[in-house]
């Protein structure tokens, strides 16, 4: 039986005997296609496996099965490591649910891995009481988050406060966010 | 966890462990100060870049490897005429790393140096040489460099590529670059992605935008590209690029 043919059961079982990549990814597309609760934990689990092809059918996956997986996914994040954490934050922004507010908020400042910082940061931006934690994100150590944040909070250069706060960022030592910075002061 | 060291070591302590009777204190000491990048160390670390004590049974200098690292991720020019003494080690490595140093520091005031070492016949650091010479924009080196376009490495290719464009804008080796940037090797299409942001030639944004490499990587080599981009270059089209990828 070739692998495209297989039932979403089928695919279930299959991914424990599954040994190279491209068997992987196609049996795991089947799986997280269904938009069945059953794939939730299989799809997590495939988060720590370091697979850049791999990632992409597992995020969409859960983000299209949404607010069932978001519970299941947050009771496994703090355990991760980063590269999957990144991952997990990812399927979370995506389905946009409130329950990881304090996890956003957690790992922006505990994490050591900018990419993660960066996602917390857009997650954050998913809320409106969050501003203080986003003015926060513009002192990162990383011109990466710093450039996210800039995006995030343009968007909310009505509240006060950020307009000032974002001006002061002018001097900021890396071009590409000072780039950033101009362009949305000026789109205001 | 982190990538600075976890260390209590204050600058001065480790300024003053540099003189350890102890080798190994000493190198972690040049590490630290590597980290820690205060340039009220450079005077110790161009004192330990002459160290003879600690050396390996093959010839090689570890402190002197290190503290030409740490002087290399200080920046500060001060360090220049000792790392161009440094370039006449007969450890390879130091001259590599010595040659790193110098292109992070940016004085041009190297390049005569990097040139004699380019065209000597012992076995040389190419890969760096060619590099630094093209940040550097040494335009002397163009015809040392041009041969190395045919050299049967392709990651030497690509370097000499990277600085050739640099050094003369022949936007033949862009295209050169962009053959790597589809090759099967993914260490091969991650070199090339780098190559191509240094040039900062602003029209290959698409092809980093679609290349097949993580999202992260590209973030990286778009800031690199928004670096080496001329000064007065519009640059709203890499800014939309990174937007979509965050």
């Amino acid at each position: 039986m070739t692998t495209n043919s297989l039932t979403f059961e089928q695919a279930l079982a299959k991914l424990a005997t599954v040994h190279n990549s491209a068997e992987r990814i196609a049996v795991m597309q089947i799986v997280a296609s269904a938009q069945d609760p059953r794939g939730i934990e299989p799809m997590i689990r495939a988060l720590s496996y370091n697979d850049a092809g791999l990632f992409e059918v597992v995020v969409s996956g859960l983000i299209a099965i949404g607010e069932p997986a978001v519970q299941p996914i947050l009771d496994c994040i703090d355990a991760m490591d980063y590269g999957a954490r990144y991952q997990a934050f990812r399927a979370l922004v995506g389905v946009g649910d409130s329950r990881p507010r304090n996890s956003y908020a957690h790992w922006l400042k505990a994490d050591i891995a900018p990419s993660v910082r960066r996602i917390c940061v857009k997650g954050l931006g998913q809320f409106e009481d969050t501003l203080d934690l986003l003015l926060e994100a513009l002192k990162d150590a990383d011109w990466s988050v710093r450039y996210c944040a800039v995006l995030v909070l343009g968007q909310r250069q009505h509240q006060s406060g950020v307009r000032t706060t974002l001006e002061a960022l002018k001097e900021d030592p890396e071009r590409t966010v000072r780039l950033k910075l101009a362009q949305v002061l000026e789109a205001s | 966890m982190s990538n600075t060291p976890n260390t209590s070591l204050s600058v001065e302590s480790a300024v003053a462990q540099l003189q350890d009777a102890d080798i190994s204190k000493r190198y972690y000491a040049a590490w630290c100060l590597g980290s820690m990048q205060d340039p009220k160390s450079i005077d110790a670390l161009v004192l330990a870049l002459k160290d003879e004590t600690d050396r390996t049974n093959l010839g090689g200098y570890p402190l002197r490897r290190k503290a030409a690292e740490a002087l290399g991720r200080i920046g500060d020019r001060r360090a220049v005429p000792a790392l161009i003494q440094a370039l006449e080690c007969e450890d390879l490595f130091l001259r590599e790393t010595a040659a790193w140093a110098l292109s992070r520091i940016g004085d041009p005031s190297a390049s005569a140096a990097l040139l004699t070492l380019l065209a000597s016949d012992q076995t040389q650091p190419y890969e760096v040489l060619i590099e630094t010479l093209g940040d550097l924009r040494t335009v002397e080196a163009v015809p040392l460099i041009r041969p190395f376009l045919n050299d049967a490495s392709e990651r030497l290719r690509c370097a000499a590529a990277r600085a050739l464009f640099q050094l003369t804008g022949d936007l033949t080796c862009i295209d050169l670059l962009l053959t790597t940037l589809h090759s099967s090797d993914i260490n091969m299409r991650r070199a090339a992605l780098f190559d191509l942001a240094e040039t900062g030639h602003l029209p290959i944004v698409s092809e980093i935008a679609t290349a097949e490499v993580t999202a992260n990587l590209k973030l990286f080599a778009l800031k690199q590209l928004v670096d080496s981009a001329p000064e007065d270059a519009s640059l709203d089209s890499v800014l939309k690029v990174i937007d979509d990828l965050l």
